[in-house]
């Protein structure tokens, strides 16, 4: 199930099937085929997305609020 | 219509100014009580029946459901469904905790289709239940060992839930990281414009919408900053009020079907979840309505309507009624007259399982693959943009490879 869902948020990451088997370095022969149909189209339109397609939220706009790249925790309950 | 309507007729005539000069005060108070003890007639044959509590999301279908099934046919004297609108996690705990639904009211659909009111009375039987929820049940309470064994979650139609802002705010996305900061810090968050935390509107640690989205962003329900509102509507009020003159501080969150049925005062944001380089948004276009983000797991806040209620050991619920409903709830049994579950589920901005590509098993958690039997896709979009793309056909033969004739369209396998 990990594998799949990082799998699934690689392709959504805009990489598509190519990218994905790349940057997770696993032989593409032992991707699922029928999973990779199943997302096939995530992954077309991931590839459109990655053609300028992409509505991305400006990641500047919180890099001053991380704590060494990372999320703060929480506040403290009142 | 209510035993109390004649009456509440009159005092609606005397608030708009025609109350009579020789009436006084005290008696005006004595019709107020009187209209107040006499809002609605006893529930009837409650035990017979089915009642549903929890999430309001359902009550649309419920309301659809409810009339036709109330008609009596030649085998059956005709089923009512009673239905306490609450949130999710009262859904929940009336099934998981049976002592706590204690309904003083409930409502109900006739066959004409109208929504009436009755009184509960002492000692009714409550026990065929189903309690809705738009949240996995340990979004509601804590479950280490799962549900118990004499209760199942049905998963129904799945709904997505979104941060909207006012139509005149510039804002079009939100990241799980930038959320994380508006709703965990509230008017600390540091990211303008969303530092203000008087229109950074949230409900509650009840809500299913609250539920679903904090476990997407990482904060928990009961510790989210901002201003709760009471419902959806008064959600909506709170964003048009800030949308003449702070529109761009402004933020909330609501059910596809609220910020859908609202697309001409708000936006809807695209959410690029962790990890994701691409904000999207639930449909492909901001006017479209068909859910594909949704349905092949791009826009990551979604889940299914649960469904619980108290099974025997086949796990098939112990009450017959309740297995009528939930069966036609989930699209399982053969469609009743009248009622197209699909059509009625795309104008509620919801998606049926034979629509989803993708499928999870607990709140926000990763995604599986999902093959409905008698795939749907098509046929939804068709039924929530007016049209769609798909090849019509009549039969298999007529469809391409690796594909099949379902609803009336060519559905790829």
């Amino acid at each position: 199930m990990q594998r799949i869902s990082v799998w699934v948020r690689c392709l959504l990451a805009c990489s598509g099937i190519a990218g994905c088997v790349q940057a997770l370095g696993i032989e593409e022969a032992h991707v699922d085929p029928t999973f990779v149909d199943d997302l096939a189209e995530s992954s077309a339109l991931a590839s459109s997305a990655a053609e300028g397609l992409c509505l991305e939220f400006d990641k500047g706009r919180l890099s001053h609020l991380l704590e060494d790249g990372r999320l703060p925790p929480l506040p403290e309950s009142p | 219509m209510s035993a109390g309507s004649s009456s509440g007729a009159a005092l609606t005539s005397w608030r708009r100014g025609r109350v009579p000069a020789s009436l006084s005060v005290s008696a005006l108070v004595c019709l107020w009580l009187l209209e107040s003890s006499a809002l609605a007639a006893p529930c009837e044959n409650i035990g017979d029946s089915v009642i549903i509590t929890g999430s309001s999301a359902v009550e649309p279908i419920l309301a659809e459901l409810g009339q036709l099934l109330s008609v009596p046919t030649e085998s059956s004297d005709g089923l009512r469904i009673y239905y306490q609108g609450a949130g999710s996690c009262t859904g929940v705990r009336a099934v998981l905790e049976p002592a706590t639904f204690q309904p003083q009211t409930l409502y109900y659909w006739d066959a004409t289709g109208s929504r009436i009111e009755c009184e509960v009375t002492t000692g009714d039987p409550l026990d065929a239940r189903i309690g809705v929820s738009d949240v996995f049940p340990a979004s509601c309470a804590a479950l280490p060992n799962g549900l118990p064994t004499n209760v199942v979650d049905f998963q129904g139609p799945v709904q997505a839930m979104m941060f909207v802002v006012p139509k005149a705010s510039s804002e079009v996305t939100l990241s799980a990281e930038a959320a994380y900061f508006i709703y965990g810090f509230g008017s600390a968050s540091g990211l303008a414009p969303w530092t203000d935390e008087s229109v950074i509107l949230r409900r509650n640690a009840e809500s299913g919408t609250q539920s679903m989205i904090a476990a997407a962003i990482g904060v928990p329900a009961s510790r989210w900053k901002g201003t709760e509102t009471s419902g959806t509507s008064a959600l909506l009020e709170a964003l048009l009020v800030a949308g003449s003159g702070r529109a761009d501080s402004a933020i909330g969150i609501l059910s596809a079907g609220a910020a859908d049925e609202n697309r001409a005062t708000l936006t809807t944001l695209a959410y690029q979840d962790a990890g994701q380089a691409c904000a999207v948004l639930p449909d492909r276009t901001a006017q479209s309505n068909e859910k594909e983000n949704v349905r092949t797991g791009k826009y990551p806040i979604w889940g299914p309507l649960h469904f619980l209620t108290h099974v025997d050991t086949n796990r098939r619920p112990t009450s017959a009624r309740v297995e009528t409903v939930i069966s036609f709830l989930l699209g399982t049994s053969a469609p009743l007259p009248g009622l197209d579950l699909i059509q009625l589920e795309a104008a509620q901005h919801i998606v049926p399982q034979c629509a989803m590509r993708v499928t999870r098993s607990y709140e926000a958690g990763p995604l599986e693959p999902h093959a409905p039997a008698q795939p749907c896709g098509c046929y939804y979009e068709a039924a929530a943009n007016g049209s769609s793309d798909c090849e019509p056909c009549v039969a298999t033969r007529d469809c391409g490879e690796n594909s099949v004739c379902s609803y009336g369209y060519c559905e790829a396998l």
